[in-house]
């Protein structure tokens, strides 16, 4: 296989981890594991999936602890109420001091709940804007949920916005460059090692990622999160987890970490635990690569490439093409029945949505023909920007579900925009984009009165919406798929401060599930 | 050689005058930002003889003081004013911790955004707005204060 420019392997990086493993000095002790451990998504894990529980039970464990390790004196490490403590914000020690820190509970989890597999979990906000659902609950099968922290003042139906996680975001920051800019700089004036360069708090210039969306979602959450005791609240290391993800991508991407003697030779003395209790000091060239750490955000090699599309990705875009051409050669896709497809419709008899009120569609399905929607698994943000056709290639290679709007009647539609939902209980007009259950949106564009080119009668046009996102962000985390949506359509301004007048009625709404 | 020693000196005046200059806020300039009533900040030109090499340029904004909502949380959205009069947002930021501070000019925290080359045409002038991150929110009594902004 002739490498494309800039094609990198992330198995390459692995065997050199391996071999940079050999030579690390003070990290054995921290990473004690002979295979890196795959850190997950949050993104449509269970309640009861294996990580979640040991999570929960290992916050649980630490929290009633006492002595070195312990929830609150790990917490007391990076800060309390009264301001940070060991943790370094807004220098260039950001990236690799979290790092050692969230890897302390991670060892700390697997010590005491005994599973040597576990590895932390991580919020991925850009796929999912609000807070995970293993987060919300007071209690877990009848006994008070250790993920649970009251004093957050986020609720479950906020969501962060695009321009705080959205993928314009992780785009600029993987393409950011050089370190300093994407990692935040050195302390101004830094001059030697002292530890006192590592607490120099906001001495240097806060970077792409450390200014947004790390301190944004810090505060997004509230609470304990907003302040420097933050880790008192048990998100604040899937939060760290996603941030740490970054920074890896960012490597994978071809961004270089700083070799400037006053980054890589500091020394964080006594900062952390070992799980034995014993104290740790890490160098922040202990700390450049996960997997000699014990962990790792991938479980096999990924190509990091600008190359055209490998065969398989073609050939796995000609089969789902063939299925979608008998979606879209009929009229009807559930009396048609494609082949492949598993498909249902519902005739729509309520009134036309309205800025005031939307359209909810209900649609019977067969949760069983679903799951496999639900349950595949979604690419973590910032891979498409890594590689657009593994990108394309892992979105092909699952099922997918559609819906079609069928012969829309609509009036008024300038300065309309109709965004979809999916089974959302508080649908509003004021309901943003960044909700896990939108869909997408459409707009009319022309009405010519009846008429279409040459004088012929003017059909009614129709759209078609992938809500296989949309059924992961909801659905994912369930135990079992929905047996029923609600197609949901709701108006809105287009420009803000205009009116919108618009209404639209689809007369039928399709579902196609169609398989892998 | 005492005329040689002059010039040397008066050239370093100028230097750190110019330095001065470039990161001063101009005429006009509102520099505490609150939620609908944004802070402007007028960047004066890199001086030539700071120029570095070809690298991008970057605006870094030093924020001197900030108040947290009364409820929920806010950010910070940079924007430069283009010369065609529309804006163009540059980037984004959180103050973290989420608690009121007061610094001065030396202890600011600064956050650095990439600059557009074809935005620095001149002086730049930088809209610095606060804005809730959720939809329900106001992000009543939240205020930022600019100490300074420059480009690099």
């Amino acid at each position: 296989m002739k490498a494309s420019r800039r094609e990198v392997l992330l198995h390459g990086c692995v065997i050199g981890a391996g071999i940079m493993a050999t030579n690390v000095t003070g990290m054995q002790a921290l990473a004690q594991q002979a295979t890196p451990k795959l850190r997950r998504s949050l993104h449509g894990m269970a309640p009861n999936d294996p990580v979640l529980q040991t999570w929960r039970e290992g916050v649980r464990l630490l929290k009633a602890a006492n002595g070195n390790i312990s929830w609150t004196s790990f917490a007391a490490i990076h800060g309390n109420g009264g301001g940070f403590n060991l943790c370094p914000h807004g220098n260039w020690y950001f990236l690799p001091w979290h790092r050692a820190y969230i890897l302390m509970y991670e060892l700390a989890v697997r010590q005491v709940t005994g599973n040597n597999d576990f590895a932390l979990p991580y919020w991925d906000w850009t796929l999912d804007r609000q807070m995970p659902p293993a987060y919300l609950e007071q209690t877990f099968n009848g006994q008070p949920n250790s993920l649970f922290e009251p004093q957050r003042t986020v609720t479950p139906t906020d969501a962060l916005p695009d321009g705080v996680v959205g993928q314009a975001v992780i785009n600029e920051i993987l393409t950011e460059s050089p370190f300093e800019t994407f990692g935040t700089s050195r302390p101004v004036g830094q001059d030697g090692l002292d530890q006192s360069w590592i607490n120099c708090e906001f001495c240097g210039t806060q970077g792409t990622l450390e200014g947004n969306p790390h301190n944004t979602v810090h505060n997004f959450v509230g609470g304990l999160m907003a302040g420097a005791g933050s880790s008192l609240d048990p998100i604040f290391m899937m939060h760290h987890c996603n941030i740490d993800r970054i920074w890896w991508m960012w490597v994978q991407g071809g961004g270089t970490n700083s070799d400037d003697p006053l980054w890589r030779d500091m020394t964080f003395q006594n900062n952390f635990f070992n799980p034995d209790g014993s104290q740790s000091s890490p160098k922040v060239t202990d700390l450049l690569v996960p997997e000699p750490l014990g962990y790792a955000y991938v479980d096999a090699p990924i190509a990091v490439s600008f190359a055209a599309p490998t065969a398989a990705t073609v050939q796995a875009v000609v089969a789902q093409g063939e299925k979608f051409k008998s979606l879209y050669t009929v009229s009807n896709v559930a009396t048609a029945k494609p082949a492949g497809v598993a498909a249902y419709a519902a005739t729509v008899t309520q009134p036309a949505a309205t800025v005031a009120q939307y359209l909810e569609v209900p649609v019977d399905v067969d949760a069983a023909a679903l799951a496999p929607v639900a349950n595949r698994k979604a690419l973590p943000s910032g891979f498409e920007t890594l590689s657009l056709p593994a990108a394309r290639q892992h979105f092909l290679s699952g099922a997918r579900c559609y819906a079609f709007l069928r012969e829309v009647d609509y009036e008024q539609q300038t300065n309309t925009e109709y965004r979809v939902f999916l089974n959302c209980d508080y649908l509003s007009a004021s309901t943003p984009t960044s909700d896990r259950h939108y869909v997408g949106s459409f707009s009319f564009f022309g009405k010519h009165d009846g008429r279409t080119h040459g004088g012929k009668e003017a059909k009614k046009p129709s759209f078609g919406l992938d809500l296989t996102s949309a059924i992961l962000r909801v659905y994912g985390s369930a135990p079992t798929a929905p047996s029923k949506f609600r197609v949901q359509i709701q108006p809105v301004a287009l420009r803000a401060g205009g009116k919108a007048d618009g209404t639209a009625r689809p007369s039928r709404v399709e579902i196609a599930i169609v398989s892998a | 050689m005492r005329v040689p020693c002059l010039w040397v000196i008066a050239a370093g005046c100028a230097l750190a005058l110019l330095a001065l200059l470039a990161s001063m806020a101009a005429e006009g300039d509102q520099l505490i930002a609150t939620v609908g009533k944004p802070a402007i900040v007028t960047v004066p030109p890199k001086p030539d003889s700071f120029t570095a090499g070809s690298s991008a340029p970057r605006v870094v904004v030093h924020v001197t003081g900030y108040q947290p909502p009364q409820q929920g949380s806010v950010r910070g959205v940079v924007k430069v004013q283009k010369p065609d009069g529309t804006e163009q947002e540059i980037g984004t930021f959180g103050v973290f911790p989420d608690t009121a501070f007061k610094a001065d000019s030396s202890r600011s925290r600064a956050y650095s955004f990439a600059l557009p080359k074809e935005l620095l045409t001149g002086a730049v002038k930088l809209k610095v707005e606060i804005v809730p991150d959720r939809a329900q929110a106001t992000g009543e009594g939240a205020q930022l204060e600019v100490g300074r902004a420059e480009i690099q």
